[in-house]
């Protein structure tokens, strides 16, 4: 055995420098797997902690729905005397206030101004000054001695352009508490401290103002046992000590209980869990087109690692037959590669963890500056499990690649291996084949026949509607494919296997692509599914481009000889790719997979735009503009806004009211809902008929989707504007009528003819029904008729929208008499839609309610109003999605430079191993520079097969996304050219830099490796 | 044999690493002639400087000292490319056996030379597979080298040596992987090509088997001609 270690140190000592060519390279493979999951993981922590770092420590909140908590010191009690195990507890007395600036006139609303108990638990935050130094007690103490000293938060500061010791006042309720209601009134208050804004719990969020909590009792006349919010925390520090998030719903479940929650109007949420959960939904998308990129940025480093390893092995198949000869036996050949495998891809993995660590320290970098507005440096989020993944999937690869090889060879003939003689290979696969073929084939059949039996949906009128039968019908025509393919192996050629496993990955794909996934309602699922297809389309195409690419490259000699080039060259250059066709698809696979991610991103990101931004206008229902007040207008006669903004500016034509407040929905639906709670709160619009519709006239055009196709059998998705409006105005007055309704074999029932909403949330689909309750009235039923898409309403934040009938509106407000006023306006203009002109009137709209020349401010009855420009809001909603764009092109950008340095590798690794040929070549007369041309045109025309699967295959991807979103597809011209024209330029370089170095070895030193 | 003078090298010397402590005195002052359709064998021990002999009579390395004249052309005086031109038309290689394209047909393989002039593809082709077919391998025209016996393999590229009807073929230990059948046979071919054709062969070797086959021995010994005679048979 001696001998096989001495070996190994000498020939690894001897090819040093191929050996670190070979390690660079699968440490490139291995970086971009590490890179890729770090990068995904760091977005995630970071994204989490963005969420949660609002609120704390805190788990679970209760609060009374906009009336006080009686008595909250018994609810500590009765929760301390339980069984439950909390960390700490605390109550505090919360307002949303609008603030304005005495002194400037700058005036903010929904400014969440808090009452706090300077005792009250660290776990619930410490206040830090706007230095970033801890706030002492008796710091606060003097702070609070006044009832109108406030500390303020920083964003606030900024916004309101105060300075320690300004003068704002504030609109707040005072507790009514023999109405039940908030009387609303004006308090004067002084600007003591601000806050960091850096942290968790208190001193995060700056858009606060904080007292001491028996101040704000006073000012809001709250009794001495009454509070807003109870605040509870499960763990003292959940980045130690996570909660699980359904532990949480089961203490929430559990608090229900024993507070008799329902009976004392009490709101119990596991809010930690929640916002996680909500954390989860916001980031899906963002992960998803994350993961759909990193899937194929790790396939390429794949490639790669698999690339290089095999010239490896190859070019040492003859010292194989060497040691075989002096009596090594192929277990110690096998092992001699074995080891050199293990440590070249231990060593190659190690160092690609470490580059991959680099590549995201860039991409955390850039995620920290992009999403999160931070210029602190976010520290990438290594997991152990990313890393043993890509070191164990590196380490995999390597072996296998370097192993599998040495074990065919090592079968061979002595002489023929030393020879370099490789034995033709079997024309047919063997009897394995057979069986395997039969067993896929029996095996696809059995699972379309489980689903057509069990599911019963290939042949129903829903289609493949759900993400497991698209799972399941995909498996089962691979499963059938591939085993015809292997019954063609067995009967005829290879080649019939090749082609039919190839054939069968993009027909699959394509096949999806285009009749399948359309049909799943759910566009995530559409999304994962659109990740898988991604890289089956990818692997198949280098599979049978692979398998022909005799075929291809006959096809371009042919061509190649028809031009002035040798012809010679030609043949050399046409003929190798054909010879090293597992290398040859390898290469090209890698530049195909490179151009299709960054193609792929780009007209992802061109398509979206256009797609949200185009659809603003039409989804607007032709109102511009759209006004929010914090609370109602009380006095009238100051100012009448349906009359009085016309005023403000000519060209605005239409305004209309709506009365908006916040309601709670229940509902069992728990499941559906993906949320956490059976619980939450949403915003209700009461919209009248005339609101929307003057006689047969549509004022303001609002579009409803999902539900058509349950309610009109005729519906085609994705028609027309004028086809869409007209289903529209059905729902519409479906709507208003309350038209009893039972659509068979839908699901969604009405024969009772309950209340219908239109609901924003994609949680609350058509034909679900739940209960809507205010607390204060009785709780109501109402069912879901359709899916409102039009700004702003489907646009409120986090909170659902539901629009409802004014029938329904007394009911859930009982003191609804007292509150007739809007608190929405909807506003139409007659400039153009997306001129800035909308945002100058929105401002002065603004300047209307909230200048300082408005009779509401002067009379010190202000409310706070703003008034958007949907355009621009929309705008803003687009960017975090654009932002993900922008990020996603460093991400794939590092997959191109990676994949470009790793093919430039392997190619002049490649010409390392050929100098025997380069040297007959010198000596039957090839001059150098018909020497480059030759190793030019090899990897050009890989890199140009490359680059002509991905540009088809990311068109097609590009065109199955817009397809899931029924969008317009838009194919960013210049951007596509502009990455093809640098895949081009890094094919030139990977061409030109082997082909530089193949005449850099001398004609003398090349001969020797000939005879 | 004529007497004109196909080649001719005076006075070679071949120093590597010159100046440093590795350096290595190759060629000493070689002085040879050749003339056409001689066949000359080339023999001494390892290391003594026949593959630099051979080298820098294929324009493939350059001498430290003296000239080398092929057809009359001092082929030291040519530019990489004009000697890369000169070796295509005038000189043809035969080496060990691993000298064929392993991924190209016997066909592929012989009528490379000629796809580098402007011969178009259907003559070279149709001038090689007349080539391969007097060679005897007119059947196995579409094989590849590990389809091919090493005899067969041989035979491949001495027909792509031939093709460019070279001034002189160099041979570089041409049976040093045969059998003794074989390399007979090989021999044999020699013979007869320099026969039929009056090719002039340079052969390098270890083997007196084979330079019995050829007219001339030279004898090198460190880089020096040490015995320079005509084969007795």
């Amino acid at each position: 055995m001696n001998y096989i270690n001495n070996l190994l140190q000498k020939t690894f000592k001897r090819r040093l420098g191929k050996n670190i060519g070979t390690l660079i390279a699968i440490a490139l493979g291995v970086s971009l797997m590490v890179g890729v999951q770090i990068t995904i993981t760091s977005f995630t922590t970071t994204a989490i902690d963005f969420f949660t770092d609002a609120i704390g420590e805190n788990d679970i909140v209760i609060s009374g729905f906009g009336l006080p908590i009686n008595d909250y010191e018994t609810i500590f009690d009765t929760i301390e005397s339980s069984d439950i195990e909390i960390a700490a507890i605390n109550a505090r007395i919360s307002q949303t206030v609008a603030v304005y600036n005495l002194e400037s006139g700058e005036l903010e609303k929904d400014v969440t101004f808090t009452g706090v108990d300077i005792r009250e638990d660290p776990v619930f935050g410490n206040f830090y000054d706007e230095n970033g130094t801890k706030m002492r007690r008796l710091d606060l103490i003097s702070y609070f001695e006044n009832e109108s000293h406030v500390l303020m938060g920083s964003e606030l500061r900024e916004e309101l352009n105060v300075t320690v010791g300004s003068d704002i006042k504030i609109r707040i309720g005072e507790f009514n508490a023999l109405e039940l209601k908030f009387d609303y009134k004006t308090y004067d208050l002084k600007v003591v401290a601000f806050l960091n804004d850096e942290g968790k719990g208190k001193e995060f969020g700056g858009w606060t103002m904080w007292t001491d909590i028996d101040n704000l009792r006073s000012i809001t006349g709250f009794g001495p046992t009454q509070v807003t919010d109870i605040n509870i925390a499960l763990s003292a520090n959940h980045d130690e000590n996570p909660v699980d998030n359904d532990y949480a719903m089961q203490v929430e479940e559990q608090l229900k209980f024993i507070l008799d929650a329902e009976v004392n109007g009490l709101i119990i949420l596991a809010f930690r869990a929640l916002l996680l959960e909500t954390a989860d939904e916001v980031l899906a998308d963002v992960l998803l087109a994350f993961n759909l990129f990193g899937a194929l940025i790790i396939f390429s480093g794949i490639l790669l690692l698999v690339n290089i390893q095999l010239i490896q092995v190859e070019d040492r198949i003859q010292q194989l037959g060497i040691l075989r000869a002096i009596g090594a036996r192929r277990r110690e050949i096998v092992r001699l590669f074995m080891v050199e495998s293990v440590i070249l891809g231990l060593i190659g993995s190690l160092l690609g963890v470490a580059g991959g660590y680099g590549m995201s320290v860039f991409l955390v970098d850039r995620i920290g500056k992009t999403f999160f507005d931070t210029s602190l440096g976010l520290t990438p989020t290594v997991t152990i499990g990313a890393i043993v993944y890509s070191i164990a999937l590196g380490l995999i690869l390597s072996v296998g690649a370097g192993v599998f090889p040495a074990i065919r060879a090592a079968r061979i003939d002595v002489i023929e291996v030393i020879r370099g003689i490789k034995k033709a290979g079997r024309k047919r696969t063997g009897k394995i084949t057979l069986g395997l073929g039969l067993a896929f084939l029996v095996g696809g059949i059995g699972i379309l026949a489980a689903q057509y039996v069990i599911y019963d949906s290939i042949f129903t009128k829903a289609g493949w509607d759900t993400a497991l039968e698209q799972w399941m019908f995909m498996g089962a025509a691979a499963a059938i494919l591939i085993g015809v393919s292997l019954l063609l192996g067995y009967l005829f050629s290879k080649k019939f296997l090749g082609n039919g496993i190839g054939l069968t990955f993009i027909g699959i794909a394509i096949s999806m692509l285009i009749f399948s996934v359309p049909q799943l309602k759910d566009v995530r699922q559409n999304m994962q599914i659109l990740v898988t297809l991604a890289v089956v389309l990818a692997l198949g195409s280098i599979i049978w481009v692979g398998v022909n690419l005799k075929s291809v490259t006959n096809f371009i000699r042919t061509a190649l000889y028809k031009t002035r080039l040798k012809k010679a060259v030609s043949l050399v250059s046409s003929k190798y790719m054909t010879s090293k066709s597992m290398r040859s698809s390898l290469t090209f696979g890698i530049f195909a997979l490179v151009l299709t991610m960054n193609i792929f991103a780009a007209v992802y990101q061109s398509t979206y735009a256009y797609n949200t931004l185009e659809s603003v206008e039409f989804l607007s229902g032709g109102a511009p503009i759209f006004i929010e007040l914090d609370t109602p207008i009380s006095n009238e006669t100051l100012v009448n806004v349906e009359q009085d903004l016309y005023n403000v500016d000519p060209a605005i034509t239409n305004v209309k009211g709506i009365n908006s407040t916040i309601v709670i929905i229940q509902t069992d639906k728990e499941v559906e809902l993906e949320i956490p709670t059976d619980i939450f709160p949403s915003y209700v619009h009461m919209i009248y008929n005339d609101t929307f519709k003057e006689g047969d006239d549509y004022k303001f055009d609002f579009m409803f989707d999902t539900s058509i196709p349950f309610f009109f059998d005729d519906y085609r998705p994705g028609g027309s504007e004028t086809y869409q409006r007209e289903y529209s105005h059905q729902i519409w007055d479906f709507f208003y009528n309350r038209t009893k309704f039972n659509r068979e074999g839908t699901g969604i029932d009405n024969a009772e003819g309950l209340p219908t909403v239109l609901s924003s949330s994609q949680f609350l689909l058509p034909g679900d029904i739940f209960n809507i309750t205010s607390f204060i009235g009785t709780p109501e039923e109402v069912i879901v008729l359709a899916n409102v898409r039009q700004y702003p309403f489907s646009q409120t934040g986090m909170l659902p929208s539901l629009l409802i009938t004014p029938d329904l509106y007394p009911k859930l407000i009982p003191n609804f008499a007292l509150y007739p006023k809007h608190t929405r306006y909807l506003v139409s203009t007659n400039e153009e839609f997306k001129e800035g002109r909308n945002t100058e009137i929105a401002s002065k709209i603004e300047e209307f309610f909230n200048g300082n020349d408005s009779l509401l401010v002067q009379t010190e009855d202000f409310v706070a109003a703003s008034a958007f420009n949907v355009w621009e809001v929309m705008i803003e909603l687009v960017d975090f999605q654009v932002k993900t764009f922008d990020f996603l092109q460093y991400f794939v950008g590092f997959g191109l430079i990676v994949g470009a340095l790793g093919m430039i590798i392997i190619a002049v690794r490649n010409v390392a191993e050929r100098r025997r040929e380069i040297g007959m070549m010198r000596a039957i007369g090839f001059t150098k520079r018909q020497i480059l041309g030759t190793i030019m045109i090899e990897i050009f025309i890989l890199a140009i097969l490359g680059l002509v699967m991905g540009f088809l295959n990311s068109l097609m991807l590009g065109w199955a996304f817009a397809n899931i979103y029924d969008w317009i597809l838009i194919l960013p011209g210049i951007r596509i050219l502009i990455y093809t024209g640098i895949m081009i330029g890094i094919a030139l370089i990977a061409s030109i830099v082997p082909g530089i170095r193949a005449n850099q070895i001398t004609p003398a030193e090349a001969i020797r490796y000939v005879g | 044999m004529s007497d004109e003078i196909i080649l001719k090298t005076t006075n070679l010397h071949k120093k590597y690493a010159e100046g440093t402590s590795m350096e290595v005195h190759a060629l000493r002052g070689v002085n040879i002639e050749i003339k056409k359709g001689e066949m000359v064998a080339i023999m001494g021990p390892s290391g003594c400087g026949k593959t630099t002999l051979l080298n820098l009579l294929g324009g493939i390395d350059k001498p430290t000292e003296g000239t080398i004249f092929i057809n009359n052309q001092d082929i030291n005086q040519l530019s990489d490319i004009e000697v890369t031109e000169f070796r295509l038309h005038n000189i043809g290689y035969i080496f060990q056996l691993f000298n064929l394209f392993e991924f190209l047909p016997a066909l592929d393989n012989t009528v490379l030379p000629l796809l580098l002039t402007k011969t178009t593809r259907l003559e070279a082709e149709e001038e090689a597979k007349m080539m391969l077919r007097q060679m005897g391998l007119g059947d196995k025209i579409f094989h590849l080298p590990n389809e091919l016996s090493g005899g067969e393999q041989q035979r491949v590229a001495v027909s792509r040596a031939l093709l460019m009807n070279p001034a002189i073929i160099l041979g570089d230990e041409p049976t040093g992987d045969l059998d003794q059948d074989t390399s007979t046979d090989i021999m044999n071919l020699f013979i007869s090509i320099n026969e039929n054709y009056n090719q002039t062969f340079l052969v390098v070797t270890h083997s007196e088997h084979i330079a019995s086959f050829c007219h001339r021995i030279i004898r090198i010994v460190d880089g020096e001609i040490v015995d320079d005679g005509k084969v007795i048979k």
